[in-house]
């Protein structure tokens, strides 16, 4: 078999496996051409630091979105993770205690959500939405909804670097990579996508259905609190606004990284590149000076366009998998086909 | 019912089976779509307990009248949920609408034309999504959130940010007379719930939309257009939508392009309270309802309150949590007692 | 649902509304005592949100309603024009507080509570975002964004006297009058200035991420900025953090140094103004806006008319010239 076409053949796979590599790969080109500026290293730095949070918090969401729930209660999460950090029984103790306090308090806030959805009938939606505003209440009472600055031995987790690379982005890779890795190969993983897939079946299998979905909110509850430390930190201060509308980012990139709402099918590698994508964009409506008007119209183009396109070629998938079950392709909603009925 | 067993069901030719999924997709009766009236009553109990004037004409007057725009909206978002599906874009839809039809009405002086220009850019808005969501085959939450930004942003765009009024007081007034001191918008929303009910349960679309929720392969065996039903369905949400940003205009004699943004929380949140199952098949305009009055008479009882903003917030939380549940223990039970 | 499944709802309703009594009761301390002691005035006050210049503004009310002895019911909308509606009528018509003291979410939507004050006599007053239709409205007093805007701009002038600038606009909510009104203030007084030239706007829509992130942005596309023009001191701890990751924060003398002003004058802006690292900060008179709102509504209730019935409070530009003199009468240099 010639090279070449073994080659060809295994990007076609990696493609089709993540769509939207292509797609980061020729916003960045066409940005670097159009912007000298661009093509830094510092720039691609900047980027990095600015999609850490968002990919830590992210791969929680997948997840649950894997789990064919959701949650709604990021933000909120983020913002009462960082009023935890400055409030004032946490925020003198020494630095590796308070990370440990704020990562505790972020995986109970996940718990509760988990317990909540696991244990009763409520839709994941409402738990979340409920959760949501609780989470923001508690927070605004906590900071009495004002602005507390940091202190400086808070923010090394946002601002620092090791060994050249910067925090965020080291932890943003550790969490991806281990994230990835817990997915593929762990129990856990397998029984999160198994759960998501078909819960009746897989309960039916003797699968601990509960204890998976309470660990999967949980985790998407921790990772949200380790995304808020560093965000804060790289703030430098904890405000009242802090988080909101987040949610609405964080689903965004794991849908534009091809996990499919309806559960039981994910990727945690596509999350990140949705991250990536999302930062890229906004950094590249800064770099050509466009009125502030439009940015939200180009987000949701961008948005439109991936789950577009991936749809397209999802297509020919579709058309196999729909008379074998529920295991619908990422992008693509129930209308299976236009060209019947 | 999972998909591949409704599949296998159809195509083993066994009407019987396909009649057993009508019935049990049909409305099943209203006394269930009561389901969360007690929760609702047990919260205006206590609500009055610890507020002065709750259960005051006046008062309940202006609950009314303040969950207006939320009531009509929450029409058209019962309507996509029960095909399964959701939408994000109601509260940009409203923002446009309203600025459409404000932008009309004070450049040209015609009411007419600027209502009907406002109901035309929420319904065609709500085509394009359906469109997208059925014919292309896109997840809604999806194609919704891209709307999201698109619209709203567009909007603000189109209005340079700023908000338009003044409108003429007649369509002021529309919020605030009314016969027997009810403002004409809550006579509108009971009408629209009415019409909006009865094309659910008695119309050939209506029951449709039912069926392509429960399950949209059978759906499609059993001859409906699916994708015309899908796509028809955001364009009704769009509809209800525009409704609701001409009203909301009329409240705040203005239309801004945020103004709806806010309130897609307490529609969504509204008809879910209310019992409409989010996974599609199950629900009516009466749940509905119940939902939003729920949720109005928690905000008003908590404004009479003074609570804490913040404070608001957990208690508004803990409460739509305790009622979704107690419809969810009801189900639950329920479950428990079938399975034996 | 059997007799179990009732008893656990009950009970649970039940938990919920202890707790909400108990919210309730701590709160009502500033209201509803008002009904036992001896007939109180009571005044309604809505917010649009709540933050750290809204807490200074709640805080101002406050205190001169005190000394007035009034009681005072807080409402806050989240942003949201129509629930802010909806609070102001419960608090006109079942609350029947004695005035409102507003600041409007939207200027043109408040026009709908304002009359239906009107139409209760109950005295409206506006502070901080102007009311379109001033027709029902009794008191007044806001800043004046267009020329807060255009303080900025003359300090940008004298600035850019010594070397051209470059400047990074950051660009407040899309939708805010204010923050309309503070761009717009900006941009035409320095239309046409040949030493200035604005090389990039940036869209925060008030979110402190955004702002942080459209910074660095900013600065990594054009590294030859020199001046930034921030519109709100809420934003100032984002841009700070912004400039210290690129290694820009600089004292002024440094020849790093970049000229940075902003509005409102809170504590962060006082802060950044004694570390030098700000140049100007026009502060927004918020002891003014509670101390003659609360008067206003003394004369109101008392059946006169109030005159002037529009204030403008300009912003009190305090710059490193006039520091030492000026700092005082900053409500963030005051905490």
């Amino acid at each position: 078999m010639n090279p070449a076409t073994v080659v060809h053949g295994r990007l076609r796979a990696g493609v089709r496996r993540e769509p939207l590599l292509p797609v980061l790969v020729i916003l960045l080109l066409a940005l670097a051409a159009s912007f000298q500026e661009f093509a830094t290293v510092a720039n691609f730095r900047n980027i990095a630091v600015q999609a850490s949070p968002l990919i830590i918090a992210a791969v929680g969401m997948t997840y649950v979105i894997m789990t064919a729930g959701i949650d709604l209660s990021v933000g909120s999460m983020l913002f009462l993770a960082a009023a935890i950090e400055s409030s004032q029984a946490i925020v003198g103790l020494p630095t590796a205690l308070v990370f440990a306090a704020v990562c505790a308090a972020g995986a109970l806030m996940g718990l509760l959500n988990g317990v909540a959805v696991a244990f009763t009938q409520v839709p994941a939606l409402i738990v979340t939405l409920a959760t949501m505003q609780v989470f923001r209440g508690a927070g605004g009472h906590i900071t009495g909804q004002q602005n507390i600055n940091l202190p400086a031995n808070l923010l090394g987790i946002g601002t620092g670097s090791l060994l050249g690379v910067p925090t965020p982005v080291l932890l943003a890779v550790a969490v991806a990579l281990a994230g990835g890795f817990v997915f593929s190969r762990t129990t856990f993983g397998r029984y999160v996508q198994a759960v998501g897939s078909s819960p009746d079946a897989a309960a039916n299998a003797g699968l601990p259905v509960r204890s998976v979905l309470v660990g999967a909110y949980a985790l998407a509850g921790l990772l949200a609190a380790v995304a808020s430390l560093t965000q804060t930190a790289r703030l430098g201060a904890v405000q009242p606004s802090i988080g909101q509308g987040y949610e609405l980012t964080v689903i965004t990139a794991v849908v534009l990284g091809g996990t499919t709402l309806f559960g039981g099918r994910g990727s945690i590698g596509g999350t990140v590149l949705g991250a990536l994508v999302l930062t890229t964009v906004q950094t590249g409506l800064v770099f050509s000076g466009a009125s502030p008007y439009i940015f939200d119209i180009v987000r949701g183009s961008v948005l439109l366009a991936a789950v577009l396109a991936a749809g397209a070629r999802w297509r020919n998938l579709a058309h196999a998998v729909r008379l074998t079950g529920r295991r619908r392709p990422s992008r693509d909603g129930p209308y299976n086909s236009a060209t019947s009925a | 019912m999972e998909p591949s067993a409704a599949i296998s069901a159809a195509t083993t030719a066994q009407p019987g089976r396909l009649a057993r999924l009508r019935d049990r997709t049909r409305h099943v009766g209203w006394l269930a779509d009561l389901a969360m009236l007690p929760a609702l009553i047990v919260l205006i109990l206590v609500l009055s307990t610890m507020t002065d004037g709750l259960l005051t004409s006046s008062n309940l007057i202006n609950v009314l009248s303040q969950s207006a725009v939320v009531a009509i909206a929450a029409i058209g978002a019962t309507f996509v949920i029960l095909t399964g599906g959701i939408d994000l874009s109601t509260g940009s839809v409203i923002g446009a609408s309203g600025v459409a039809s404000a932008w009309i009405i004070t450049s040209s002086g015609n009411l007419a034309a600027g209502i009907a220009v406002g109901l035309f850019t929420g319904t065609m808005i709500g085509l394009v999504v359906g469109a997208v969501v059925a014919r292309l085959n896109v997840v809604p939450f999806a194609v919704t959130l891209a709307a999201l930004y698109v619209v709203s942003g567009g909007t603000t765009l189109l209005s340079h940010g700023k908000t338009i009024a003044p409108v003429p007081m007649g369509f002021i007034r529309f919020s605030i007379d009314g016969p027997g001191g009810i403002p004409y918008a809550v006579w509108l929303v009971v009408l629209l719930y009415v019409i909006a009910q009865v094309v659910l349960t008695r119309t050939a679309w209506g029951r449709r939309v039912v069926h392509v929720g429960a399950s949209i392969e059978v759906a499609r065996i059993s001859g409906v257009n699916v994708v015309r039903t899908g796509t028809s369905v955001y364009a009704v949400a769009g509809f209800f939508s525009a409704i609701a940003g001409l009203v909301l205009t009329s409240g705040l004699a203005g239309a801004g392009a945020s103004m709806g943004n806010p309130l897609l929380l307490n529609i969504v949140g509204a008809v879910v309270l209310g019992g409409t199952r989010l996974s599609g098949g199950r629900g009516s305009l009466l749940r509905t309802g119940i939902g939003v009055l729920f949720l109005g008479f928690l905000s008003n009882g908590m404004s009479l309150l003074g609570l804490q903003s913040y404070d608001q917030l957990i208690v508004t939380g803990a409460f739509i949590f305790l009622a979704a549940s107690a419809d969810g223990l009801f189900r639950w039970r329920r479950r428990r007692a079938v399975r034996g | 649902m059997n007799r179990f499944g009732v008893a656990r709802y009950v009970a649970a309703v039940a938990v919920a509304s202890l707790t909400l009594a108990g919210c309730g009761s701590s709160a009502s301390s500033d209201g509803s005592d008002a009904a036992t002691s001896a007939k109180k005035r009571t005044i309604g006050v809505s917010f649009d949100l709540l933050n750290a210049i809204r807490q200074a503004e709640k805080a101002s009310i406050q205190k001169a309603a005190e000394a007035a002895g009034y009681s005072v019911v807080f409402d806050v909308a989240d942003q949201d024009a129509q629930k802010q509606a909806s609070q102001i009528q419960d608090l006109i018509q079942t609350k029947k507080v004695d005035a409102v003291i507003v600041i409007a979410q939207d200027g043109q939507q408040i026009a709908s509570s304002a009359s239906l004050a009107k139409a209760r006599k109950v005295p409206f007053l506006a502070i901080d975002r102007a009311v379109a239709d001033q027709q029902n409205v009794t008191f007044q007093i806001t800043g004046d964004p267009v020329a807060d805007g255009k303080a900025v701009a003359d300090e940008f002038l004298a600035a850019a006297k010594t070397k051209p600038l470059k400047v990074l606009e950051l660009v407040g909510g899309l939708t805010d009058q204010n923050a309309i009104g503070r761009r717009d203030g900006f941009n035409a007084a320095l239309a046409g200035q040949p030493n200035i030239t604005i090389v990039s706007q940036v869209p925060t829509d008030w979110n402190p991420t955004q702002a942080l992130d459209g910074t660095s942005n900013a600065l990594q596309k054009d590294p030859t900025i020199n001046a930034i023009y921030i519109p709100s001191d809420f934003l100032l701890p984002s841009v700070q953090s912004a400039l210290t990751a690129a290694k820009k924060l600089a004292p002024i003398g440094d020849p790093k140094h970049i000229f940075m002003v902003t509005i409102d004058g809170d504590q962060n802006g006082c802060k950044a103004m004694q570390a030098k690292t700000l140049d100007a900060d026009i502060a927004t008179p918020v002891e003014e806006f509670g101390k003659q709102a609360i008067a206003a509504v003394t004369t109101a209730v008392g059946g006169k008319p109030v005159d002037p019935k529009t204030v403008q409070a300009k912003g009190l530009t305090l710059n490193q010239a006039n520091f030492a003199t000026t700092s005082s009468q900053v409500w963030g240099c005051a905490s």
